[in-house]
């Protein structure tokens, strides 16, 4: 029988059970939610949107900075 | 066996930046303090890299810093925020989209959300985090993150008057898993 304590992962549509703490990752697994119906849809909608917007140059010369740095080092 | 390829700051911050700007956008909305918010939580990071532990959620980490930034320093002209948020409602969809209107007023419904519903909202219904992590994010109790969300679901659902309160919940192979384990 499942423990409730043991987190699951969904993949897509999947429901997967899986333990990859055996496996030696550091992270936990969770059970994740993929919402559905059309405020789901908004939603994600809403936030890809704004993921695929190019990112403002102030940002990227700033990382640029930091690669700089980190070559430096 | 190969050896695991090294961790490289920089580009971690890159592969994180789009989703940390969106999280922003969401908290504040407003596109010009998001960007802001954004090149502070960079700044800080990088400035305090030596905290990040290996191994551990490093988007999660960021948008840590990001949101207690955010609870610092922006919170306090939440006024204009939310005035201007309708600016930003405007620059953030394309007039092309054929559910334009809707979208619209998805948005004006998400930003009318108290910030902690909306942050919830976010990080587990756009983001993908489980509550688990929505709540080491945002400093409180997984039950606190799942009543956000459930309350946040419900007032979007009421304000765009869908008929269906549930059309924002888990997924139903998702609830039969979880009605599953709870028997």
């Amino acid at each position: 029988m499942a423990s409730p304590a043991r987190p699951e992962k969904r993949q897509g549509s999947v429901v997967q059970e899986t333990d990859d703490r055996s496996a030696g990752s550091a992270e936990p697994i969770y059970l994740r939610h993929r919402y559905h119906g059309e405020l789901g849809q908004l939603l994600r909608e809403y936030y890809t949107d704004v993921v695929d917007q190019p990112m403002p140059d102030r940002l990227l010369r700033l990382i640029e900075k930091f690669r700089q740095k980190e070559q430096n080092k | 066996m190969t050896e695991p390829s090294p961790f490289c700051f920089a580009d971690e911050l890159v592969v994180a930046m789009p989703s940390l700007r969106a999280f922003a956008v969401a908290l504040s909305g407003n596109v010009t303090t998001a960007n802001d918010l954004v090149q502070e939580t960079l700044l800080k990071a990088w400035s305090h890299q030596n905290l990040f532990q290996p191994g551990t959620n490093f988007k999660a980490w960021l948008f840590t810093i990001l949101r207690n930034t955010y609870y610092s320093q922006y919170r306090r002209s939440r006024r204009e925020v939310l005035d201007t948020g309708k600016i930003a409602d405007a620059r953030c969809v394309s007039p092309n989209q054929p559910s334009h209107m809707d979208m619209i007023e998805f948005k004006t419904a998400l930003q009318a959300l108290p910030v902690d519903q909306r942050e919830a909202l976010i990080l587990v219904g756009a983001e993908g985090y489980s509550y688990e992590e929505a709540a080491s994010i945002t400093g409180c109790a997984i039950g606190t993150v799942k009543s956000r969300v459930n309350r946040a679901r419900v007032r979007l659902a009421r304000t765009l008057e869908m008929v269906n309160v549930d059309e924002l919940g888990a997924d139903w192979s998702s609830r039969a898993v979880v009605g599953k384990l709870q028997r």
